[in-house]
């Protein structure tokens, strides 16, 4: 008998290095540095700050959590026969359709709530999650489906040992292209919507003042570099390790 | 006869349809499964021979025909191993042969004890908490062979499996298949394209032609086993199976 690698699987093994720790240091460190120092230039406690950041945060988080359980409902329900068939061209056509047009109608009808800002981040992350999952779907092998049925698992032991981890891949590299597309409109949502807290007040606040704008800018980058870098790769990484054969 | 397990009778089957090109793949076939024979069903590729595997074991319909299990038989008591052995890669080899147990809803407990005692029986013991991607192709085969095997089934169908590995590996599989087929009292059936791995294992060869697939013989293998490959009678019956299978008789 040959083995290839003698590697026995384990669940939580972790990178346990001196590089890792000092990397691990910098993403939770540059970040902070970067608000630190805005927060001084800006001349606005740091309180007010974290509120503010969290309050978008909080949002983006929200958002994020919706979109990928409706993403990964919706992508189940629909990805194959025939109400495949029916859903895939109107979903095609729904995340074409340009949201912020009607955000202002959105703000005109519902007012200037937290809640505005959420819906149009879900309309903005939702799609490549949906697509990405529906892709993972579409793309399982013939007789990896036929195991399943000869095996006769169902319910939840079918969620767990099957349909979790086939669409995992596609649920993590659409949240991360999803995520992209929300970074990218919560600051103008939050400006558009008016909200009284979150990035995109403080944004506006300081439209006249380049500097701080420009610093601010780096400090909120940095945020979603440590988030990325800490979270989203890490778990990307580890979903493809997964289905490695 | 009462042994019969499985009867099929004139059974057709086409892909396509509905915009599609439509083309046949088995036409009008019919035979019957003996009750633990081991059946090999053999032919050129695209023929068909898959297919009447999934029809089998229902993973498809067929377009028109009937396929009649015998009265007492119980559908749960089915396995299948796959060409490329379909073991999932984000499980443990353990949570791979435990699968099909989970399947048949058998306590936590015994499944615990039945998976150990498969992968002992399959020299997989060590590597319980492996990952597939760490073991070559003939150990994933082998836990494709657990896994269909530890739900102890009557009826055991193979699809090409040894058609990707190297021919020591297959050889060792295929020894270690029939030892396991008369350990359980089971009913193979198995689908190939390789004449001299159809006549070393099978109690008979059912022996299809080109696409559509229709059979062109069924051929009854009484050769004492172990079976010779160097043999005068092995030889005869490579002949026998080759003339059904020239070009000339496929069409």
């Amino acid at each position: 008998m040959r083995i290839i690698h003698q590697r026995p699987y384990h669940p939580f093994a972790t990178k346990r290095t001196t590089g890792h720790l000092i990397g691990l240091s910098i993403i939770i460190f540059v970040p902070l540095l970067f608000l630190l120092l805005f927060s001084y230039v800006a001349k606005i406690s740091l309180p007010s700050l974290f509120e503010n950041l969290g309050i978008s945060l909080f949002r983006m988080g929200t958002a994020c959590i919706i979109s990928i359980v409706l993403g990964w409902l919706l992508a189940v329900f629909f990805y194959k026969g025939k109400r495949g068939d029916i859903a895939l061209p109107v979903f095609d056509i729904l995340q074409s359709f340009p949201i912020s047009a009607i955000l202002p109608i959105a703000v005109f009808y519902l007012g200037s709530s937290g809640i505005v800002v959420i819906m149009f981040l879900v309309l903005e992350i939702i799609w490549p999650i949906l697509f990405s999952i529906l892709s993972s779907l579409k793309l399982i092998r013939r007789d990896f489906i036929e195991a399943v049925k000869v095996s006769g698992i169902s319910g939840l032991d079918y969620l767990h040992f099957f349909l979790i981890p086939v669409t995992t891949p596609g649920l993590i590299t659409g949240t991360i292209i999803g995520l992209g597309n929300g970074w990218e409109s919560l600051v103008a949502t939050e400006i558009i919507v008016h909200t009284r807290l979150g990035l995109g007040n403080f944004f506006n606040a300081f439209s006249s003042n380049p500097q701080v704008t420009l610093l601010g800018i780096l400090a909120f980058l940095a945020v979603i570099f440590s988030i990325n870098k800490s979270i989203w790769l890490p778990l990307l990484e580890w979903s493809h390790n997964k289905m490695e054969e | 006869m009462t042994n019969k397990l499985i009867t099929i009778e004139n059974i057709y089957k086409n892909f396509g349809g509905k915009g599609k090109s439509n083309f046949e793949t088995l036409k009008d076939v019919s035979f019957n499964i003996i009750k633990e024979e081991f059946l090999v069903l053999l032919g050129p590729s695209g023929c068909g021979k898959s297919t009447i595997l999934r029809l089998l074991s229902e993973l498809d319909q067929p377009s028109s025909g009937k396929i009649t299990y015998e009265k007492d038989f119980s559908k749960e008591k089915m396995s299948f191993v796959f060409q490329q052995s379909a073991v999932f890669p984000w499980l443990t080899v353990g949570q791979n042969v435990e699968l099909d147990l989970i399947g048949d809803k058998v306590p936590k407990e015994k499944r615990k004890i039945l998976v150990k005692e498969e992968l002992k029986e399959f020299g997989l013991e060590k590597f319980v908490k492996y990952r597939p991607r760490d073991l070559s192709g003939g150990l994933k085969q082998r836990v494709g062979l657990a896994r269909a095997f530890v739900t102890g089934p009557k009826l055991i169908f193979l699809d090409e499996p040894f058609s990707e590995l190297d021919i020591f590996t297959a050889e060792e599989l295929r020894r270690e298949l029939l030892r396991l087929w008369k350990k359980h009292d089971s009913t193979v059936v198995m689908v190939s394209h390789n004449i001299d791995e159809a006549i070393e294992l099978a109690d008979r060869i059912v022996v299809f032609s080109a696409r559509p697939g229709q059979i062109k013989g069924i051929i009854k293998n009484e050769l004492p086993r172990p079976r010779n490959p160097r043999s005068k009678e092995f030889f005869d019956m490579q002949d026998e199976i080759r003339a059904l299978l020239k070009p000339e008789n496929l069409e």
